[in-house]
C-alpha cells in the first residue's frame, strides 16, 4: 500500500531523494534483499588484543599492553591457567601457544591477525581468506544451519544472518586448544563466538565480537574491531612452515 | 686486523616487548646488545626473516649470530626489501639478546653499510603479534 502511495506521488518530485526511496522500497521486495557489500582487502586496525584493543598496527611501534583496558571476565579455573602461562613465558618458556608451531590461530584469533584479509561476498556466502597460510573462513547466509555433532575445528562453523544491515555470524564447533589471543588467553570448548558486522563508511568495516564461554568466562566477553579498506592491494603469500626455526615443544623449549 | 668489539649495552626497557607470530619469550626484553659485523645470509622468508651475522669477538676468532626479525609482509611496509642488504656487508644490528646465551636475538634495528637504519614493525608489539 505505502508503495502504491510512493508511486503515486513520485511523477511529481523526481528528486534524487525521492529516487533513492523508490530503489530501497524495489530492493524490499526483491527476492534477496540488497546488503551491503563487504567485498575487499581489509586490515584491521586495533592491534592483536581483545584485552587491549587500544594498539594500532599500522606505526610500528608500540608500548607494552595493558589488560585492565578490556579485562577477560575468566573463572577462577581458567584465570589461574591465564596467569601461568603468563609466568612461563616471562621465566622464558613460550608455552601455549600453538602458532608457535605453525598450527592455525583459529577463530576468533583470526579476526586480530596483523595481516590483511580478502572478503569474497557472494550470493549465499561470504568467504574470508586470510594472509597467514591462506586460512579461510566460510560464512553460509543461505538459510542452512550447523551441522548435527560438529567436530571441532581451528575455526569452526559459521552461520550467518542479516538484521538490516548488519550481518550476524555465529561460530562454534571450535577446538579448545587454540588461544583466544597472542599471549595465551584460553577458552574451553564450549565457546561460541558472535560477531556483529557491518559498513560505517565505503572503507570502514566494523565486527563487535562476543566470546560466550560459561566454562572460562563468567559474562559474554566482547572487543569491537574494525578493519580499513586496503585499495589496491594484494593479499601475499606466506607459508608459515617455510622457515620457522622458533618450533617450541610443550614445555616451551626450542625443538631444533 | 680490525677490531670490533661486542659492545653491550645493558638497557633497562619498560616494555614486554615482541615481534613475532609466536611468543618471543626466549629473548630479554630488558637488554640491548649491539653487534658490528659481515651478513653471512639474509632468510627473506615466513613466518619470520633471519639475519645470519658473523660477528668477530676479541681474540680475532668469529661466531655466527642468528637473529629473528618480522616476516616480509611486515617488513616491507617498513622500508625493507629482500635485497636491501647482501652478503659481505658491513653491518650494525641492535638486538635483544637470547636468554639461554646462544648466540642469536631479536632484532631492534639494523644498519645498512650506506647508513640507513631499518627498524621491524611492531618492535614493542605485545608478544605474539605478528
Amino acid at each position: 500500500m505505502h508503495q502504491s502511495t510512493r508511486k503515486q506521488w513520485l511523477p511529481g518530485r523526481a528528486t534524487a531523494l525521492a529516487a533513492a526511496g523508490l530503489l530501497m522500497v524495489q530492493a524490499a521486495g526483491a527476492q534477496e534483499p540488497a546488503h551491503p557489500d563487504f567485498s575487499g582487502v581489509w586490515l584491521q586496525d586495533q592491534g592483536v588484543l581483545f584485552s587491549d584493543p587500544t594498539k594500532g598496527v599500522a606505526s610500528g611501534r608500540h608500548p607494552g599492553y595493558d589488560e585492565s583496558k578490556n579485562p577477560p571476565p575468566l573463572t577462577p579455573a581458567y584465570a589461574e591457567r591465564y596467569e601461568a602461562t603468563k609466568a612461563a613465558r616471562k621465566a622464558g618458556r613460550p608455552v601455549d601457544d600453538p602458532t608457535a608451531n605453525c598450527l592455525p590461530p583459529g577463530m576468533p584469533r583470526l579476526m586480530v591477525n596483523p595481516f590483511p584479509f580478502e572478503i569474497l561476498h557472494t550470493p549465499g556466502r561470504l568467504t574470508f581468506i586470510f594472509t597467514a597460510d591462506s586460512e579461510v573462513r566460510r560464512i553460509f547466509t543461505d538459510g542452512r544451519g550447523h551441522e548435527e555433532d560438529l567436530d571441532p575445528t581451528f575455526n569452526g562453523s559459521s552461520i550467518g544472518r542479516w538484521e538490516g544491515d548488519t550481518l550476524v555470524v555465529e561460530t562454534i564447533g571450535l577446538r579448545e586448544d587454540t588461544k583466544l589471543q597472542s599471549t595465551g588467553l584460553p577458552h574451553s570448548a564450549e565457546l561460541k563466538v558472535v560477531e556483529r558486522i557491518r559498513l560505517l563508511g565505503p572503507d570502514k568495516l566494523e565486527d563487535e565480537i562476543t566470546m560466550i564461554d560459561p566454562v572460562a568466562f563468567t559474562r559474554p566477553y566482547s572487543s569491537t574491531r574494525t578493519y580499513t579498506r586496503l585499495k589496491g592491494e594484494e593479499i601475499q603469500e606466506y607459508v608459515c612452515a617455510d622457515n620457522n626455526r622458533s618450533a617450541v615443544d610443550p614445555s616451551g623449549k626450542l625443538v631444533k | 686486523m680490525r677490531k670490533t668489539m661486542l659492545a653491550m649495552a645493558i638497557a633497562a626497557i619498560a616494555v614486554s616487548a615482541a615481534q613475532a607470530h609466536h611468543s618471543f619469550a626466549m629473548f630479554d626484553a630488558t637488554r640491548s646488545v649491539t653487534l658490528k659485523g659481515t651478513l653471512v645470509q639474509f632468510q627473506w622468508t615466513n613466518p619470520h626473516s633471519w639475519v645470519e651475522l658473523q660477528v668477530p669477538d676479541r681474540k680475532g676468532a668469529s661466531r655466527t649470530w642468528s637473529i629473528e626479525t618480522s616476516s616480509p609482509l611486515v617488513l616491507k611496509r617498513q622500508g625493507w626489501s629482500r635485497s636491501v642488504i647482501k652478503p659481505g656487508d658491513r653491518i650494525t644490528i641492535v638486538i635483544r639478546p637470547r636468554k639461554d646465551g646462544a648466540p642469536g636475538g631479536s632484532l631492534v634495528s639494523l644498519t645498512t653499510p650506506d647508513g640507513r637504519t631499518l627498524l621491524p614493525a611492531g618492535n614493542d608489539l605485545p608478544e605474539g603479534a605478528n
